[in-house]
């Protein structure tokens, strides 16, 4: 299913994927910038898009975006609708159907301090998402005590497989009988269709799609009555607050944050109390490598 | 007795060609609500839900009156299958196949056609800003129209009555 990102290449570039047999599968992101080259991600590798319709790692002789080409890509990734991606525009990217997300840089217009919108969008990084099922099954039982998972905070610099990781320890978790409320704020978890996950996020686990962390955390507390609570990408202090809010009711959580160390991670002091595994990821051999696991002691349990 | 009920026959048959040319012209009218109606779900569309055009356009299908609902199906697959560049010339090209062909009153095309070039464009209030001023236009368009329907309705529902007459008159 990941082929559907290539419906929304325009035709001249979508046939140099097709022609090329680029598997979506190993394809990790591409890169358009307007009357620059195209450049893709692909296992692991930087390849540029070439004019004679290949894909190398020569940087002569290159394709180049067109004013036209990126129009199309937009109207495309947005249905032709960049009106319902308004709140999600003001955050710099869009989520695509399949969970794939668009980061999106261009001119910001400004209402007084607050971005109104973002018009002349000439960069676009298409991320495809990748679901994979049992990546979690190595660090699932570390996570769990009495048969229950305990809270979990996943650390790793942007593109390390965070959200992939947690997406499969919230299936195992749901799958072994505990119930997951789950805050999608940007849809790339469940990657919901129409308020339908379109993965696999197991049995009991109900989710607040497109809804504002730390709001969606209280909705869920309150009326889902969960055993665990998943976020993505944790960062503000209301998040944290949340966090501590549903902890505090009994819940426990899993969540995602950016940084190396645990020293880097923000609000720090508060985290390093509300969690009982950290588990560390790098891209050191392939993406989603597990370099370490702490407890709630600091003391590693795997490294 | 033959010839008295071939008379109430003709007078009935030009009775119902003018009650059958009034309804036609009713229809003229209903039509011009019915794009309106779309119009105004369109509006709840964007308003309430942000729903991307595909999506709005499958929703409202469902909604709204049968002539409609090919245009509306139509459109929304070949939106969902990205079979042009713009939004506008898959818009114009729905309009010429699905809807052109039953409107009758073919004035009330023009508004539905210049909302494709401005829809989807920019942000939530300009798109509704641009759905209310098409239905201005097709209000303008309707109240035109309603006078002339009502007399139309009139004469020809009295000129089939008439003719009918007629043609008795003539052959007897």
């Amino acid at each position: 299913m990941k082929e559907e990102i290539y419906e929304l290449l325009p035709p001249k570039i979508k046939a140099c994927f097709l022609n090329q047999r680029i598997c979506a599968k190993d394809l990790q992101e591409i890169r358009f910038r307007l009357g620059q080259p195209i450049i893709i991600k692909y296992k692991n590798k930087e390849y540029f898009l070439s004019k004679c319709g290949g894909f190398s790692t020569d940087d002569q002789n290159l394709y180049e975006l067109t004013q036209k080409e990126m129009r199309q890509v937009l109207e495309y990734i947005s249905n032709y609708s960049l009106y319902a991606y308004e709140d999600q525009l003001k955050q710099g990217f869009i989520t695509l159907k399949g969970g794939h997300r668009v980061g999106i840089a261009g001119k910001v217009v400004l209402d007084h301090e607050d971005i109104k919108t973002m018009q002349y969008i000439t960069f676009l990084n298409i991320r495809i998402a990748h679901e994979i099922q049992g990546c979690g099954d190595k660090v699932f039982p570390l996570c769990r005590k009495n048969n229950k998972l305990l809270s979990v905070l996943i650390i790793s610099p942007p593109g390390c497989g965070k959200t992939t990781l947690l997406r499969d320890l919230i299936r195992l978790g749901s799958s072994c009988g505990q119930t997951i409320g789950l805050v999608d704020e940007r849809s790339e978890i469940a990657a919901c269709y129409q308020g339908v996950p379109q993965n696999n996020i197991g049995i009991r686990t109900d989710v607040i799609d497109g809804c504002p962390k730390a709001q969606g955390f209280q909705m869920l507390v309150r009326s889902m009555s969960p055993d665990l609570v998943a976020v993505d990408e944790i960062g503000r202090k209301e998040d944290v607050d949340a966090i501590e809010y549903g902890l505090h009711c009994g819940c426990g959580v899993l969540a995602t944050v950016h940084g190396n160390s645990m020293k880097t991670i923000p609000y720090y002091d508060r985290l390093k109390n509300l969690f009982q595994r950290f588990i560390f990821l790098d891209a050191k051999n392939q993406v989603g490598h597990v370099s370490k696991i702490l407890d709630e002691e600091e003391n590693q349990i795997l490294c | 007795m033959l010839k008295l009920i071939g008379c109430i026959l003709v007078i009935l048959t030009g009775c119902l060609l003018g009650f059958y040319k009034s309804l036609q012209e009713k229809r003229k009218l209903q039509q011009g609500y019915d794009l309106k109606r779309f119009l105004y779900l369109l509006e709840g569309e964007i308003r309430y839900g942000l729903t991307p055009l595909p999506d709005a356009f499958e929703h409202i299908a469902a909604k709204t009156s049968k002539e409609l609902k090919p245009f509306l199906v139509g459109l929304s697959k070949a939106l969902k299958e990205y079979q042009s560049e713009r939004f506008f010339y898959i818009w114009r090209k729905k309009i010429k196949e699905d809807l052109q062909p039953f409107m009758i009153e073919k004035k009330f095309l023009d508004p539905i056609v210049s909302l494709g070039e401005s829809i989807g464009y920019l942000d939530q209030q300009m798109q509704l800003k641009t759905i209310m001023f098409s239905m201005e236009q097709l209000e303008d368009i309707m109240y035109d129209l309603k006078d002339q329907v009502r007399k139309n309705c009139k004469m020809y529902q009295i000129l089939g009555a008439a003719s009918g007459i007629l043609i008795v008159i003539f052959v007897l």
